[in-house]
């Protein structure tokens, strides 16, 4: 104790070098904590958008089926639904056709029969259009940018979608923009009444998407729905459902790592210097302390003390100074569309809003002072290790 | 008086070959455990040299150095700091409080490594500082000190754990006279009340002539051993001070 209290008293003393070292640690902590709750954001951004756009949480998938019999398959699914983990059950159906227009011009369309009302609410394609409205019609159809530009057709057009049986008659209603070329190009959307009133020639497959609350355990939930679902549906996360996702998400979080690597070593150089530099200027004294019969070991206590304290203190106040920053940036957000208007993952939603997370926050703090007791081993050990007679001379 | 202290053929080289440095060679020499015995030589005689061979703060290149039925030539590094820690005092020239630490908690160090409780420590460090006339400097750093006051201090951080050995090297060089005189005789009379050895390294005529028992080193040689006012004994023969 009284070592760390000269430790203490040796910290306080040396003002010049304390401060610096202090802002530079303290900085450091701030950064790796900003910069880590800006990669959980960018996570949150790319996740959400995939997730919301395409699969949900948990995709709910079945092979082809007749329309009722796929409708009530999915009914069964529904009752076994945890309620306290659900957020938003959204029932979805597709179907392969090819949509021709008047002129006989025509191209391969995935339809997806959906409820207007919950896609409105929970999915963020009714937001990308970007002419007509969303469906709300029986018979309207809503399809993406880039067909509706092949198909050269307009708002309010009849278009006829050819399947199995014989065809059905839409009226488009809306285009959208996703800035997702597979959605854009092939995908179109209709409402779920229209197969309901007109017993729908076509075998659909289940495509639904389930929303899950952030806290819910997503693995062990897919486990268990996957074992009550009726077969033959098939329950997936979105990690496998999208893989370049996924990736991204990894490579995100390895290219943290390695940044927070640097600035973890950086920062026990800067330590190590600043306590090395401090361990030559006081020669005398620890030649004082050896002539009284302190004993090396106790010497290198003094060092890796100052090192401890003034990296504690300096990264409390570098995660104090983080976290107000994450949490501020976090409530205004910081929009990227600069930078990622032709990217899929953010075309969508542009919008990062940095998050804090309990290991981001500690972790930064802990390796900064992992970083200074093993940066300030060695100046302890040159303290350590002078022979006395040598820092006597320095009497 | 018992012999504390046995030197046998001491000698301290430093470097090798064309640099070699004999600071001191082949000394020989007792010290008796209540002796006071002023170190006298010019600079670089190797007065410093023979004191950290004394302190355990150095080892010999040849010769032997007993304390007690020990060699101190042969302790290890951390028998060496025991010994330093609980049977030496030292008193350096100028400045050597730890200027991190109050004039209190640098009298008290000694105690810190003694083990001694806080209690106690506190008891003893205020029995000492009131003895040194610093009471009202209790919490001052060394900074807010005087140089008289800061070697007094120096003096009470070395005799305050009651050790058997008190060296001093060149203990009122930057002192005035009457700090001077003052430190000596604080010295002398504490050293003298708890019995223990005292050997004082100077070339300060002032400080020496008021030792009975004098060491005259000239380049690492013990020149000349005696009482004071009778030259010319035991030119480098073994033999003790204390007669």
């Amino acid at each position: 104790m009284f070592w760390l209290r000269f430790a203490l008293r040796s910290v306080l003393r040396r003002h010049r070098r304390t401060r610096i070292t202090f802002l530079s640690v303290g900085l450091a902590v701030a950064l790796l904590i900003v910069l880590g709750a800006i990669m959980v954001g960018v996570n949150d951004t790319m996740i959400r958008n995939a997730v919301r756009l395409q699969t949900g949480h948990l995709a709910i998938d079945s092979p082809a089926l007749a329309f009722k019999d796929a409708e009530a398959l999915l009914e069964r699914f529904r009752e076994h639904l945890p309620v306290q983990d659900v957020e938003a059950f959204l029932p979805r159906y597709g179907v392969a056709g090819l949509l021709r227009q008047h002129q006989n011009r025509q191209a391969p369309l995935q339809l997806v029969l959906v409820d207007p009302a919950l896609e409105q609410r929970w999915s963020p394609l009714p937001a990308c259009l970007s002419q007509g409205h969303w469906l709300g019609e029986e018979e309207g159809l809503v399809i993406g940018q880039l067909l509706a530009h092949e198909l050269d057709v307009k708002i309010g057009e009849r278009l006829e979608l050819v399947t199995a049986g014989p065809p059905l008659a839409l009226t488009v209603v809306g285009v959208f923009h996703t800035g997702v070329d597979a959605l854009d190009r092939s995908a179109g959307y209709a409402s779920l009444s229209l197969a309901r009133n007109h017993s729908f020639p076509a075998l659909v497959h289940i495509r639904s998407a389930l929303f899950v609350s952030s806290t819910a355990p997503l693995a062990s939930l897919c486990q268990t729905l996957q074992m009550q679902a009726p077969k033959p549906l098939q329950v997936t996360r979105w990690q496998e459902k999208l893989p370049e996702v996924e990736q991204l998400v990894r490579l995100n979080e390895f290219s943290m790592q390695i940044m927070m690597g640097l600035v973890v070593l950086i920062l026990g150089f800067g330590v190590a210097n600043s306590l090395l530099i401090s361990v030559m200027d006081r020669y005398r004294s620890y030649g004082i302390l050896k002539a009284i019969g302190v004993r090396p070991r106790e010497v290198m206590v003094t060092v890796v003390g100052e090192a401890l304290i003034l990296c504690l203190g300096a990264g409390l106040l570098g995660t104090a100074l983080g976290v107000v920053i994450s949490l501020g940036w976090g409530q205004v957000g910081l929009d990227i569309s600069h930078y990622t208007s032709y990217n899929p993952h953010f075309s969508v939603d542009p919008m990062i809003y940095p998050r804090l997370e309990p290991l981001m926050v500690f972790l930064p703090q802990t390796l900064a002072l992992v970083s200074a007791v093993v940066a300030s081993v060695w100046p302890a050990l040159v303290a350590a290790r002078r022979g006395v007679s040598s820092s006597m001379r320095e009497l | 008086m018992s012999p504390l202290l046995r030197l046998e053929g001491v000698s301290r080289w430093f470097g090798s070959g064309r640099t070699e440095v004999r600071a001191l060679t082949d000394i020989t020499l007792d010290l008796a455990l209540g002796e006071q015995v002023a170190l006298i030589g010019p600079s670089g005689s190797g007065k410093t040299t023979l004191l950290n061979l004394l302190g355990a703060l150095d080892r010999p290149t040849a010769g032997q150095i007993t304390i007690g039925q020990q060699r101190l030539s042969a302790f290890s590094e951390r028998q060496a700091c025991e010994f330093r820690r609980r049977q030496v005092g030292f008193v350096f020239q100028d400045n050597a409080l730890l200027p991190e630490l109050t004039l209190q908690e640098n009298v008290e160090l000694p105690l810190v490594l003694a083990g001694m409780s806080r209690r106690e420590r506190l008891k003893r460090v205020c029995e000492v500082i009131e003895q040194l006339g610093l009471v009202a400097r209790y919490q001052a750093y060394p900074a807010e000190l005087s140089g008289g006051e800061k070697q007094r201090a120096s003096v009470a951080r070395a005799l305050i754990h009651r050790p058997s050995l008190v060296l001093a090297d060149e203990p009122t060089a930057n002192l005035d006279a009457q700090s001077a005189q003052a430190v000596l005789a604080l010295l002398r009379g504490l050293a003298h009340q708890q019995q223990l050895t005292l050997l004082v390294a100077t070339h300060d005529p002032r400080v020496y002539t008021s030792f009975e028992h004098h060491l005259h080193l000239d380049d690492g040689r013990l020149i000349l051993s005696e009482p004071s006012g009778v030259p010319g004994l035991g030119r480098g023969l073994p033999h003790s001070v204390s007669g």
